[in-house]
This record gives structure tokens, sequence and C-alpha cells, in this order.
């Protein structure tokens, strides 16, 4: 006997998860490759909304029409539910499709014959998060064809008469490949029934392999072995406190506990670590998460946890936690021998540490590579942290600012306010707190502006050559009536 | 000149095609503003934009000069100015060689064309596209030193200067001092230049956008591609001279330049090509004889009187103008298509003169019509008469242009092109990309505005709220100001439907001329407004879906025995006017429009004139001037024929004091002002709907004085003036009315007398007109036509006559066929009948999508082993079967020596879905009108030939196929809606207010269901919509010909 776990309408629970008042609103999702609608709520297809419509038809129909894109993060999380709990009913199980996993049941007994066990099956899975039906059937396309077949009342299906229940059923349940549609769809073949009355030998001899496969998974004939996967084992660790802590000494308590069991785990089955995700409920139902990169992927509990630890130090939250989680990603280790040329980090992740914790001190965005952004806003750049444990090329190339050779040019980050008197249009005395004197030189203005469409910004330069004792060269910048000493070139 | 001036030489404008943000005129306005005594426009590898900017320049006291920057084999760019007109031809040339050898996107100029055709123009160094400037900045003083030698070598020493540009940019500063070293070191003048590619900072956007486009990039991943600043707009003289103020001579160098610059396009030397004529005898001669043999014909020998008059006064004036060569030309292009069997008629203004009448050019005889000579030709034209000939669209009309590049070669003819212009919804689909809004945003807004330009109820911000996009959205703004300033600005450059220049000599030498997309065309840089306004003439060559129609008819008439001459038809048949007065008139020229066929029935049409104002008064013109109504009250005696002015009463009389035609117009002006006919030309053209508003108020500011002057009462001349504006929008020849209302009136005799071979050319003929083929299909059958369905042993590749009641239908209507292999199923069935399904298997070379969709169809019903029973899905089953053209044994099948294939084991397709197939597979079927499936179901649907009977006031509903949206520009927004159902085609009017609420309703779906308010008046049943909803059941229909 096979089973097969399905999760219904799979790209819109992923889409839309668990909102019962998103469900009750007409949505539909939009495939952005063809452009076109590919599932709907129920309402949305009360008013009339069909799947192949392109939005703006849709939207005629039922103009209050939500459009969403389908959200692939969603669907790769709800598949991985999926086959996870399909792995704690049958360790032979298919990953068949997206929200589609099929369980080869030889070798367990099905108490109560199939329907009971099916209906105790489906009661200990299924949740208002992740609706789930079952179909049971003597082979797994037939099984395949009973989940789909179940429905929000009836969620178990059990094939006993596999003809009576297939004959009924509409073509497209068995998803024919696209190239066969038009043409069955020509030759009036709407049911399973249909197809399965039509001469297997002429359909090989006119549909070929594929229309012999159709007709083989329509008359509930078709022999397949299951493509099996194991199901990912999940290495996560969590718990529920009773009352919010009001210290960190609980947590860290609490993680050195889990980091110590994952990693036991993590060795069993010869893995480590690739990377940490620590999640903490929050009494506000919000949850706090952070991912972290191992650079170099271990199995070391201390350096697990010193990786949460550096990271709870400096950790403030508005509300209290009710709970930690603590999931590690495994990876194979990796075993990689130094190029001679190559200079690697001696220890990853103790750099990787420090960054850390320098990010704690500076902020997001204040620590790493510095890298010029390709636009004519001067010193526009961003900060990269580093790709560790892999040799970083840069390289320039035509959408790189364009390197003007001269003097090189310190910049006062961020610049100085500075007081200009002006003669003719261009500066003649400066005073700011790094440099003050009259002009002696200038060249200018050179005129820079851009992101016109959104936020658009404005600047003139002048470089300044200044007199007198704190005299040098200076690049000075206007922006509307304000003026800055921008950088002091070396000379 | 002043030496405080500067001269800009270097400027490009949007007719450089994505390299330019400016019009022309922009600039030109631009530098009349500061004063500029002269500028330049050089657009990137043609002239595109030389003759408005020449237009606009002479109009606000600049002086044009002439240059282009081309593009050389290295990518790089060399702007040349022509010095005198042996250099204007030399560039024309020189561009069109490169055109011409090169492909659309790719036309370099080779350095050797450089050299041959370098006389007469002077060359600049260029920008940073430029040679020396892309050597300089590579460090590579030798090749820049090389260059410049090469350039004076090609050019002479006087003719090569450096051009110095400064954008406020840095590093700018180091090539401009390597520049000034190497004008120093060669001896050669410097030239300061602005590098202009836009007239004012604020269209730095464009630029930006234009740059996005061309590198098929979005402005935020765009990065380096755009402007680091708006310095590239045109600058001031004062503010030249800050710039280079190190350099005077720079700037001075561009004032003393630019005096040597001196051509202007106002002198093309554009002559029209002379007709060859006998030794011993001239133009003027043949042309007086040819005119006065053919009157003779025309006027079946009566040459006396006012004929003979009015010939000599045009012949006169011809030949004094000097035009007797074009119209010996136009003579012989119309002999070319006789002696062909094509099917021509003069258009327009042409038709006002007996000249053209008698040389056969024309069909309506402008004497016994009344119609005014001087609308065509008047004392004192500067500008060549416009002769436009309607032909058979098509092959036939190809045929007369090929014919006429055959004569005149590959340089001496050429169409005119036709700028594409940035529009509503293609402005708004590149606006969107431009900004990286997402895609189905766009879609939606293209859904909801399908028809490209959207005034009337909305404002465009409001549009795109409906579009999806929040008003507070931080780059609305950007779309909003980027819309404004791309809206009108060219796109790319198309083909004229039909203008042709030709030229004594070679035509290379007046303008570039470039090859066209569609092979075997070449086609000029100008569009025909700009052709006209340099004195180029142009023939209109225009293709009418209708003359092909009418041809084709004919021929089938006389093949079928019961041929009439076009010129025979009687103009005073009941039976036609009869059928106009009743509105049947779907597929006829012209008055088959909702619009047409609601006026038909308050017009009823009793004489032939009635048809030519019939034709003439459903226009944006009277409408907009709300002349339609006052017309049909007095022709209705509602209100009383007010001639405004004693004098006008033998102008206005045919059409009961309304001005109708520019003719009148013209008369008026030349009655109750005393213009002559060239200042009354002067008024027409003014009026015409695209010159300039300050044009048309001069003139009529002049019609105004000088009516004063003759002391005409001041409430006249209001009325005159008020009516004289109205032509401001579309004003419409009366010999023009006169040349269509002779189409609708073949077309209507031969719907009424030969339906079965009108019929049949109109569905030969798609597309064309107003309907849809289905549409057409279903008005034959209500006159009592009946359709064979395509098959495979009787159709042909077009729609056949079977008999008088009958028409097969051909295997064009099929889509998704290719011709080659149905033409060579026909020869393959004309050398024998196949025999069996298998036979035509393998006798053909169909593939198995194109087998599909015949067999779909029914087509190969006749092939079916089972006869009569044959039913599609049989011949469906059937063509999947796989066939071994090798095999032995299927030639033996096919020859009937195996036993023939087993019965499908399909149902039949059910009616629906045979109506499903026929609509997917042909656009209509010869089967029941979808509707007629439904209608049991919607027993309170109305159908559309039972509304005369409807009381006007009561409340109804409609339902069926819409087959027609149109939302004219003079609705105010009304949207009119065509349902078509079994019975017939019903109209109804939806309010702006409901359009905008329910508008992708109305646009997106084929089958609606209208109800609300009936207006019954005079005949005309219209439904004023107040709930609109669409037919939920899947139904196919034929599509809908959308104007909104």
């Amino acid at each position: 006997m096979y089973a097969t776990l399905s999760i219904p309408e799979f790209a819109l629970q992923a889409a839309l998860g668990h909102q019962p008042e998103a469900w009750r609103r007409p949505v539909a999702l939009v495939d952005p490759e063809s452009g076109r609608l590919f599932a709907a709520t129920v309402p949305a297809r009360a008013a009339g909304v069909q799947n192949g419509m392109t939005p703006a038809q849709a939207q005629a129909r039922a103009p209050e029409l939500e459009l969403l894109h389908r959200v692939p993060e969603g669907e790769a999380a709800l598949q991985a539910i999926l086959l996870e709990a399909a792995g704690s009913v049958s360790a032979y199980l298919e990953a068949t499709a997206p929200g589609l996993c099929t369980l080869d049941l030889q070798g367990l007994t099905l108490e109560g014959g199939p329907h009971r066990w099916g209906e105790a099956v489906w009661k200990r899975l299924a949740s208002p998060e992740v609706p789930l039906r079952l179909g049971v059937a003597a082979n797994p396309d037939l099984a395949i064809l009973a989940a789909r077949v179940a429905t929000e009342r009836e969620p178990v299906c059990v094939v006993e008469h596999p003809s009576a229940f297939l004959d009924p059923l509409p073509l497209e349940i068995l998803e024919p490949p696209p190239e066969l549609i038009p043409i069955l769809s020509d030759w009036g073949i709407a049911t399973l029934g249909a197809l399965r009355r039509l001469p297997k030998g002429e359909i090989a001899a006119r549909l070929g392999v594929p229309g012999v496969r159709l007709w083989e998974r329509a008359a509930g004939a078709s022999r397949r072995v299951l493509q099996l996967v194991r199901a990912a084992e999940l290495f996560e660790e969590r718990f529920d406190f009773e009352h919010e802590p009001e210290t960190a000494s609980p947590i860290l308590f609490l993680l050195r506990r889990f980091a110590d069991r994952l990693v036991e785990r993590l060795n069993a089955v010869g893995l480590v670590a690739g990377a940490l995700r620590f999640s903490l409920p929050l009494s506000d139902g919000t949850l706090y998460e952070r991912y972290f990169t191992i650079p170099s992927p271990s199995a070391d509990t201390d350096l697990l946890f010193r990786v949460l630890e550096t990271h709870l130090e400096t950790l403030r939250l508005d509300h209290g936690p009710t709970g930690v989680r603590l999931r590690a990603f495994p990876v194979k280790p990796g075993f990689r021998q130094a190029r001679f040329f190559e200079n690697n980090l001696r220890d990853p992740n103790r750099f990787a540490e420090t960054l850390a914790r320098l990010l704690a001190l500076a902020g997001q965005g204040n620590v790493g590579i510095p890298r010029r952004l390709p636009c004519h806003r001067p010193d526009a750049f961003c900060v990269e942290l580093p790709r560790l444990g892999r040799a970083e090329v840069v390289e320039e190339n035509a959408s790189s600012p364009p390197l003007l050779f001269g003097l090189p040019m310190r910049r006062y980050r961020p610049p100085l306010p500075a007081s200009i008197q002006l003669e003719n249009a261009a500066p003649c005395h400066l005073n700011s707190p790094e440099a003050s004197g009259p002009v002696i030189g200038c060249l200018g203005p050179y005129r820079l502006s851009g992101q016109w469409w959104q936020e658009g910004w404005s600047t003139v330069e002048w470089d300044v050559a200044i007199g007198g004792p704190r005299g040098g060269l200076y690049r000075l910048s206007q922006q509307g009536e304000a003026w800055q000493l921008e950088g002091c070139y070396e000379q | 000149m002043s030496s405080e001036g500067y001269v800009e030489l270097h400027a490009r404008s949007a007719f450089s095609f994505l390299r330019g943000a400016a019009q022309p005129r922009q600039l030109v306005e631009r530098a009349a503003a500061f004063g500029l005594p002269a500028m330049a426009l050089c657009d990137r590898d043609g002239l595109y934009g030389a003759p408005r900017f020449y237009a606009a320049a002479r109009e606000n006291g600049v002086r044009p000069i002439v240059g282009a920057e081309v593009t050389l084999e290295c990518g790089s760019v060399l702007p040349l100015l022509v010095a005198n007109r042996t250099g204007y031809q030399n560039l024309c040339r020189l561009i069109t060689r490169a055109k011409l050898r090169g492909t659309k996107s790719h036309a370099p100029v080779h350095w050797s064309d450089l050299s041959e055709f370098a006389e007469g123009l002077v060359c600049l160094s260029g920008d940073e596209e430029g040679p020396l400037r892309r050597a300089l900045a590579r460090g590579d003083r030798p090749a820049a030193e090389r260059l410049v030698n090469r350039l004076r070598e090609i050019f002479g020493p006087g003719s090569l200067y450096l051009e110095i540009q400064r954008h406020l940019e840095r590093g700018e500063a180091a090539t401009n001092t390597a520049l000034c070293d190497l004008a120093t070191s060669q001896r050669l003048p410097l030239l300061a230049t602005g590098g202009v590619l836009y007239a004012t900072r604020s269209q730095r956007q464009v630029l930006d956008a234009f740059t996005c486009l061309r590198h098929h990039t979005h402005l935020d991943a765009a990065g380096l591609l755009l402007s680091p600043n708006a310095e590239r707009a045109l600058a001031s003289p004062r503010r030249m001279r800050a710039l280079f103020a190190d350099l005077p001579a720079a700037v001075q160098a561009s004032v003393e330049l630019a005096e040597r610059l001196d051509f202007s396009l106002e002198n093309l030397g554009y002559e029209f090509p002379r007709y060859p004529v006998p030794s011993g005898e001239t133009m003027e001669g043949v042309l007086t004889r040819v005119t006065m043999e053919g009157a003779r014909e025309r006027y079946s020998n009566r040459l006396e009187g006012r004929v003979l008059a009015q010939l000599e006064r045009e012949l006169d004036l011809i030949n004094r103008l000097g035009f007797a060569g074009y119209f010996l030309i136009v003579w012989d292009i119309a002999n070319y298509c006789r002696e062909n069997d094509i099917l021509m008629q003069g258009r327009g203004s042409a038709a006002n003169s007996a000249v053209c009448y008698s040389l056969g050019i024309t069909a309506c005889d402008p004497i016994s019509n009344d119609l005014l000579f001087e609308r065509f030709l008047s004392e004192g034209r500067k500008s060549w008469p416009d002769i436009d000939l309607d032909l058979p669209s098509g092959e036939r009309r190809e045929q007369v242009i090929q014919e006429l590049y055959r004569r005149y070669g590959e340089h001496g003819a050429a169409m005119t092109a036709n700028v594409i212009t940035y529009r509503g919804k293609s402005a708004m689909r590149e606006i969107g990309k431009l900004l990286n809004f997402p895609p189905d945003l766009i879609a939606r807004f293209s859904s909801l505005y399908a028809g490209g330009d959207f005034p009337h109820t909305l404002e465009l911000a409001e549009h795109l709220v409906q579009a999806g996009l929040p008003a507070n959205h931080p780059r609305s703004p950007a779309f909003l100001s980027l819309y404004q300033q791309m809206h009108g600005l060219p796109r790319h450059l198309g083909q004229h439907s039909g203008g042709m220049m030709i030229c004594q000599g070679s035509l290379n030498s007046i303008l570039p001329l470039e090859r066209a997309s569609m092979p075997g065309r070449v086609v000029g840089q100008w569009d025909k407004d700009d052709c006209e306004d340099l004195g180029i003439v142009k023939i209109d060559l225009l293709g009418l879906g209708m003359m092909s129609a009418l041809q084709e008819s004919l021929a089938l008439c006389e093949t079928r025995g019961r041929g009439v001459e076009r010129s025979a038809i009687p103009r005073d048949d009941p039976a036609v006017f009869a059928l106009m007065q009743q509105a049947d008139t779907v597929g006829l020229f012209q008055i088959e429009s909702r619009a047409q066929i609601a006026t038909l029935p308050r017009m009823k049409p009793a004489c032939f004139y009635d048809v030519v104002i019939e034709v003439a008064i459903i226009r944006p013109g009277p409408i907009q001037g709300d002349l339609v109504h006052p017309y049909l009250n007095r022709r209705a005696g509602r209100e009383p024929v007010d001639y405004i002015h004693p004098l006008l009463e033998p102008i206005l009389r045919r059409t009961l004091g309304v001005p109708l035609f520019q003719e009148q117009i013209l008369k008026i002006a030349m009655v109750m002002a005393d213009f002559s006919g060239s200042e009354a030309e002067e008024l027409r053209r003014a009026l015409s709907f695209h010159r300039s508003h300050e044009r048309m108020s001069k003139v009529l500011v002049k019609l105004e004085a000088a009516m004063q002057r003759k002391g005409v009462d001041p409430v006249a001349i209001e009325k005159i003036i008020r009516s004289v504006t109205s032509f401001a929008l579309y004003g419409f020849p009366e010999s023009h009315a006169i040349s269509f209302a002779n189409l609708v009136w073949t077309s209507a005799w031969l719907k009424v007398h030969r339906p079965v071979e009108f019929y049949t050319a109109l569905l030969n003929n798609q597309p064309m007109g107003f309907y849809s083929p289905a549409t057409l299909l279903r008005d034959a059958r209500r006159r009592g036509l009946h359709f064979r369905a395509v098959a495979i042993d009787k159709a042909e590749w077009e729609c056949t006559v079977v008999d008088d009641e009958t028409i097969q239908l051909g295997f064009c209507m099929v889509s998704g066929l290719k011709e080659g292999h149905l033409r060579a199923m026909l020869t393959e069935r004309e050398e024998r009948p196949f025999s069996s399904l298998h036979d035509w298997r393998l006798r053909t070379s169909f593939n198995r999508d194109e087998q599909r969709t015949l067999a779909r169809l029914g087509a190969l019903n006749p092939l079916s082993s089972t006869g009569p029973e044959a039913h599609r899905r049989e011949l469906l089953w059937q063509v999947e079967e796989a066939i071994d053209r090798e095999d032995l044994f299927s030639w033996s099948r096919s020859e009937g020596r195996l036993p023939p294939p087993d019965t499908a084991p399909l149902e039949p397709m059910s009616l629906p879905e045979r109506l499903a197939a026929d609509y997917a597979t042909c656009g209509l079927s010869a089967g029941p009108h979808p509707m007629a499936l439904l209608r049991a179901s919607l027993p309170q649907v109305w159908r559309a030939v039972d509304l005369p009977g409807v009381r006007d006031g009561d409340w109804i509903t409609l339902a069926g196929n819409v087959i027609c949206r149109q939302r004219p520009g003079t609705a105010k927004g009304f949207v009119f809606v065509s349902l078509e159902d079994e019975t017939g085609i019903s109209n109804a009017v939806i309010p702006p207010q409901l359009f905008e609420r329910q508008r992708l309703l109305i646009t997106q779906e084929s089958f609606l269901m209208i109800s609300g308010i009936v207006q019954n008046k005079e005949n005309v049943v219209l439904l004023r919509a107040m709930e609109i909803a669409p037919l939920q059941q899947r139904l196919h229909g034929s599509a809908s010909h959308d104007f909104h």
C-alpha cells in the first residue's frame, strides 16, 4: 500500500499561510514568468477568476482581487515541514512534487484498516497552519490522486475500487504533459474514464510513451518505484519559559545546552554546522530572529556557543522572550588544502567572531570592506562584510567609476562644515575647523547631480589652495547654501 | 556679428533618436531667447530634424545651419557642418551611401567616403565620442596627431576645427589642455561648442531615460551610463564667454565659422522629373493635347462653353506655374495602372481639377459638381499641388511603387518617412520600465488604457493610481515629469503608408535616403509635411482595402457573366438608397461605422450628394464644431435654414447653410473678404489641424479685418469666424468627399445587386473596415447568403463564389497554416484529387499542427473513410497516427490497396465544441452565433432584431459578443460598445463614470450583458448603459475592433 500526503493549494498556502482573513478575500497568485494567474482563493474563483487569466482579465471579473507573487522561500519551508511530517510515518518516502509526498507503507501495520489508520495519521499530523490531505491506495499514482481528491470535510481518501474511483475524475487531475493537453482536448477527453476507454495500443501509436504513461495512470495500472528521499533531520532545539527571564543568564545557559546537544547529534551523523538560526519568541507575539553563518563550518561546541554569546552581549529587546529556539544547518565537513599563493585566514571563525564584536559595537553597515558604488555621486560607497574562506577578487569593470589620476585625498567623514567667502562666484576665503585662510588658487566648479527620479541629490565641488600657516590643498563642496570641507589632498 | 556673440555649432535634437532630448523647435526657441544669431543642428547619422529646425529657426529669427554627426567604422563620431550647397549635397550623399550599404542598426561611414564627399563640408573634431578626444583620453598623443593630419588632408586646412567643450566635470581639464596643445602645435583653430543634448537643464531627465532605453536597462541599474550633471543644455553667449574666459578666441571662432556656413534649406535645388516628350514638342503642349483628348472622351465630345473655358483656365495656370511635367507624370502613373488592370482613383483636392478629371486621374467631374479649382491650385502658389492616388491595397499597390523605383532608380525615388513619436501607452510602458516598476503594474496600465492616449475623463496621475501605483509613491513625480517631457518626442523612423518622392536627377542629393525595414523599399529621412514645407513633391499612393475589394468584386462579376462597368453603375438606384436609409451598411466603405449607422436613418440619403454629405459630416471637425445637429435639424425642417449672409446662399445652399467643406470656407473668404485664391488657400493651410495656433490666429485676424473693411455685418462676421474656426480641427474637401462617395456608392450597389461577389471579395481582402470577418459573414447571412465551411476537396486559397447565394470559405481565413504548404497542396489536388486522408498526408507537406488545425475545423471531413457520417474527431484521431513516407506499404494504402484505418473511438464534437473550434482556427464560424446557444438561458435579454419595437425610455438588457469599443475624442469620455447576437448588432453608450468604474470589465470581457434605458429616436436605437456584467459562460466569439 502507498499513502500520499498533500497540502492543498500549496503555493497559496505558502503565500498566505495561516491567515483565515486572507483566505476569505479574493486573492490570486501570479506566475512571474508567464504573467498569468495560477492559483486563486475560493472567493476569487467564485467571482469568475480562473487560472490562466491575465491579471487584467481577472481584475475585470473581480475588481477587489489582490494579486500576489509566489513565495519560493515559503514554499521551501512548507515542503520541509511536509517531508518532516511524512518522515514521522514512514522512512520510505518520495518528495513527489511541491506540496506532495508519497510513502511506501510496506512493513507497516495499518491498524484498523487503511481508513482508520489514515484518519489516525491525519489527526496526528494536520494542524491549522498546515492543512493536510491523505490518500491511501494500492500504487503510488493512485494514492496521489486519492490525496488530490480528498477534501476539507473528508481529508482522508482510501481507494478500494480503482475503476469506480478513477473514471469520473477530470483529466486535469493527472496534470498531463503540456504537449498532450490540446490533443486530448481536441479528442474531447475530459475524464480519466474517457481516456481509459481508448485502446492502449492506439494511444501508444499516437501519443507515444508519455501517452501510454498517462493512460496507465488513468487506468490505475501504473507501476513505478518511488524515488526515495531521506527526510531531512531537523537539528533544532527549543524551550518555552514559564516566566519571562529577567536576565540573559537563563538564555545563555539554555543555549550552551542546546549547542552541546546539537553538536552531539551532528557528530553522530558526521556533519558539522554551517549556520545557526537563533530565535526568541517575544511576549508581544513577535519573533526575534538572527542567522549566523559559520565561516569555517564546525562541530565545536565552544565555537558555536561563542557566536551566540557574542551576539547576546549587546542584544537589547523591547519585550521579554517567552522561549528560545536554536537550529543548526548541517553541512559536510570541508577539507581544503591551502594553495601555495593563497593567503587564507588561519582561523576564519575567530575572525568572524571579531567582526561580530565590531559589528555589535559599530553597528550594521559600519564594519567590512568599503566598495565604491557605480554612480557619479562623490564618495558613494557601501560596506560589505568579507566573504570568509574564499579569496576575494576585485575587478575594475566598466561600471566602476573612472579612475582619475592626481593627488590622493584624505576624506573627512563626515565632511566638516565650512564658511566660505566668494569673489566672482568663486571661493576667496575659507574658514573651517581643519583649515582656514585665503584661497590662493582654485579649480572648479565641478557640478554633480543624480538620482533625480527619487530623492535626487546635487552638489558643486571646488578644489582650493589655502595660503597661510593652516593652508594646503582642499576639496570643498556646496549643497544648497551650505559649504563643507570634503577632504584634504596629500602633497 | 557681435564680438560678444556666440553661435552653437554642435547640438543634437531628439531626432538623433535616443541621443538627444529636445525637439528642434525647443532648441531654436531657447537659442532665440539667448539671442544667438545662428545655430547648427547636428543629429546623429542623418538630417531627420533639419526641416523642423529650419522652419522653427526662420520663425524665431535664428539662422539655421545644417550639419550631422556621422558614425565612423571605429565607432567614433565626427560632426560635419555644411558650408555651401555642394557640401549639403555631399553630406546627403555621404549619409545615403552609408545607410544603403549598411544595415538598419549599423551603417558606418568609411574613411574613403569622407574623402569622396568632403567638398563643402567643415569638420569638427567632436565631443567625447569623437575620434580625437578618444585618442587623447587614451593618452595616445601620436594617434591624435595622425588623426588630425588625416582629417586636414581630407577636409583641407581651413575646414577642420578642434572642438573644445566644458561641462564642469572632473577630468575634462586634462583632455582640454591636451587639445589646446595639439591646436597650438598643429596650428589649427580651437572651436568652443556646447555639445548640446537638450534645450534646458530639466530635459536631462529625458536624456538619462533615453540612455537607459538605448542600453536596455533601467535607471537604478544604469549607474555611470547616466549623465553626471545637467550641463549639456544650450548655453547663452554670456555663459559660454564666461566658461571659456581663458580661450576667448575659441568662442569667437564659432561666430566666424558660422559666417562662413552659407547654406539654407530654402533652396535645395529640387526639381520634379521632366516628362519625356517627342522632339519638337514641349511638356505644356503635350499636356494640353492629352487633356483635350481625354476631355473629349469624358465630356462626350461636348467641349464647349463652361467646360472648355475651365480647361483652358486650368491649363493656362498649370503651364504658367511650371507644373505641366508633374501632371504628365501622374497621368503616366494612372495610365500604368489602367494598362495593368489596377483600379485607381485620385482623391483629395485633385478632384477639383477638370484637367485631372480629363486625364483620367480622378473620377468625379468638378464642373458638374461645381467644385472650386482654387482649392487645388491657385495663382501665386509656391508649393506643388497635391495629387493623391487611391490604389487597391496589397500587391497591386506594391506593383505601382516598385514600378516607380524601377523608373527612377534607388537614388531617384523614395518613400517619405513617418516619424513615430512617444504617445500614451508606448511612453507609459517605456517610462514604467525605466523607473523599474513591476511588470504587472505596467501590464495593468496597458490593459486599462489600451487605446494609447488617455485624456477624456481622468488625469494621468489618477490613471496611475488606478493601475496600482500609490499616489504618494516616491517615483510618481518623476513618472509624471518624464511622461510630459517625452510625450511627442520622436521614437523611431517608419515609412509613410504611401507618400513617394521622385526627383529629376538624384534624390539623394536633396535629402539622405535609407533602407526601410520592408525589403525593396528606400525611405527618405523626412516626413510628408517636412517634404511639403521644403517644396519636395510627393505623390501619395495610398492603399485602400475597399479599392481592392471593389476591383475583385467587379472581376468576379465579370467572370460569372454578370459584369458591370463601374462608371455605368446608376446613381439613382432606389434599392441602394433604401439600404442606406435602413443603415444596413455593414461592409460598405466609410458609412459602416457606428456613428454613420446612427446618422443614416436621420439623414435618409435620397440622392448622390446626400452620400457626399454623409461621408463628410461624421468626422471630428463637424462633430467638434457642433455642426451635425444643425444640418440634420435643418434637413428635417426642425430649424430654419440660415445662410449667414445673402451673398453666401449660392455657396452654402447645398449644405443648408452649414459650411461643411473646405471649398465652402475658401469661397466664403473669397466672397466675404475678397481674398484671392492663394490667400484663401493660405487660410485653408493655416486651418489644417497640425499647423500652429499662432499661424491660424494670424490668418483669422486677417479674415476678420478684411470682412470689416468690406462692411460685413458684425453678427455675420462672428458667425463666419466661428464656422471657419471649427475647421481648425479637421477640414474636409468636398472633392475628396465626392471621390469617397463614389466608392461608397459602388460598394453599396454591389452589396445590393451583386452580394455574393461583394462579400466574397470583402472576406478575401481582410483585414479592412470596421468589422471582423465574423460580423461580415453574419451580415451576409442576414441578406440570404450561405457559407460553406472550409473543406479540403473544395476550398481554394481565397473564398470563392459557388452560386448566386453561396460562398465557399477559403483557406486564407484559417490561421496557423503556411501559405506555401497550402498552395503546394492545391497544385497537388489539381493534378489528382486526394483519395483518402492517408493519401492526403502522404502527398502534402503540412506539419502535425497544421493537420490538427484542419481536422479541428472539419476541413478534412471529406477525406474520411466513413463518408457523410464523418466527424471532426475521427480525423483528429487519424492525423495523430504516425506516418512513414519511406514505408512502401504507406504508399500502397494511399493507392487504396490496403484496408482503411479503423473508426475512431471518439465521440463527435458537440455544437458548442464545433463553434469553439471554428472561432479558434478561423475567427468565424459557418455555424450558429454563440449567442444562439445561450438564448434559452437568457429570457430577460432582448435580441438586436427586436430593438426597434422597444419604447423610448424603457429599461432593457442586451447581451452579446463585443465587436467594437469606441471612445471618440469628441465624445467627452462616453464609450460606445457594439454587441452582436444571432440576430444583428445593437449599440450601447456607456457614461464616463460607469466606464471608469468598470473599465477593466468593459475592455477585457468579450461577451457582455448591458442593462439600461433605451433611446429610440428617428429609427435609431441606442441603449444608455446603467449596469454592466460579464456573461460568465465560456464563450468563443470574434475579436473586437477597439478604438479607445
